[in-house]
């Protein structure tokens, strides 16, 4: 099984789709992120305020932001799903590709959680900005767009950096 | 190529097309991706030890014969001299 992956990954692109169309997904993909955080933000009292989806009320336009999102999510695994496999399946350059875009993912990652700590602590302090998770329900319902974002990185990383593929 | 990082030189494309070869076929034959094999003619990827030996194995070749830190000399410079290009007359 191992050695048909490895002889087929030689004829496979490892990456696909242009840089431009790539880096298209990448945004849509966090400006749907951003827009399902400001939604749950909002908590129970904040539904009434979410747009609808044909007149279908606030759960259509979050399964419609979490649909967009797995939909923008499985392009960008297909771009670049050469690059994702395990470590027999893809070679030493894509290897080190993979690893230097996680890597670059955790610290994005860092940077932005000590973003999110600073904006907690800058608006509890001083109460300004827009509202926060105050009930442990909002915040756990934060963590899946917090879940989401770290899975995605790395292959957003992947997706953005990478040139355009070989004829 | 990661930045400061000393490129490496190599006559892959030569040795490849002169064995009428295709990227896919040497890709297959080394074990790698054929845009590797893409990478790695360009000269914006340098192989590992393990891979530019495996590399010298196929075309049975040393080493030094296929990857170089300095710029290869044209091989038709290297038969037939640095002769200068003569203007033809039409």
């Amino acid at each position: 099984m191992q050695a048909w992956v490895r002889e087929r990954r030689a004829d496979e692109p490892g990456v696909r789709l242009s840089r431009g169309q790539r880096r298209l997904i990448v945004v849509g993909l966090y400006l749907l992120l951003l827009a399902t955080v400001s939604a749950l933000a909002g908590g129970p009292e904040g539904i009434g305020s979410m747009p609808s989806i044909l007149g279908a009320g606030p759960v259509a336009y979050l399964i419609w932001l979490a649909t967009a999102q797995i939909t923008c999510f499985l392009l960008l695994t297909y771009s670049v799903r050469g690059l994702l496999l395990g470590n027999s399946y893809i070679d030493e350059r894509e290897r080190e590709l993979r690893d230097r875009a996680t890597a670059r993912a955790y610290r994005i990652l860092n940077g932005a959680l000590a973003l999110v700590g600073l904006y907690v602590i800058v608006a509890f302090v001083f109460k300004i900005g827009v509202p926060i998770p105050s009930t442990a329900q909002q915040l756990l319902l934060l963590l899946i767009p917090l879940g989401w974002l770290a899975t995605s990185l790395p292959q957003s990383v992947l997706a953005w950096t990478l040139p355009d593929p070989e004829p | 190529m990661p930045d400061g990082e000393r490129k490496i030189y190599n006559r892959l494309a030569v040795l490849r097309t002169e064995r009428e070869m295709s990227r896919i076929d040497l890709a297959r034959i080394l074990g790698v991706n054929y845009q590797t094999v893409g990478y790695l003619e360009r000269g914006d990827y340098s192989p590992s030890l393990e891979l530019a030996f495996r590399v010298s194995e196929v075309f049975g070749l040393p080493v030094e014969a296929i990857f170089s830190t300095r710029p290869f000399v044209p091989l038709s410079e290297q038969v037939y001299g640095n002769a200068q290009p003569k203007e033809v007359s039409r």
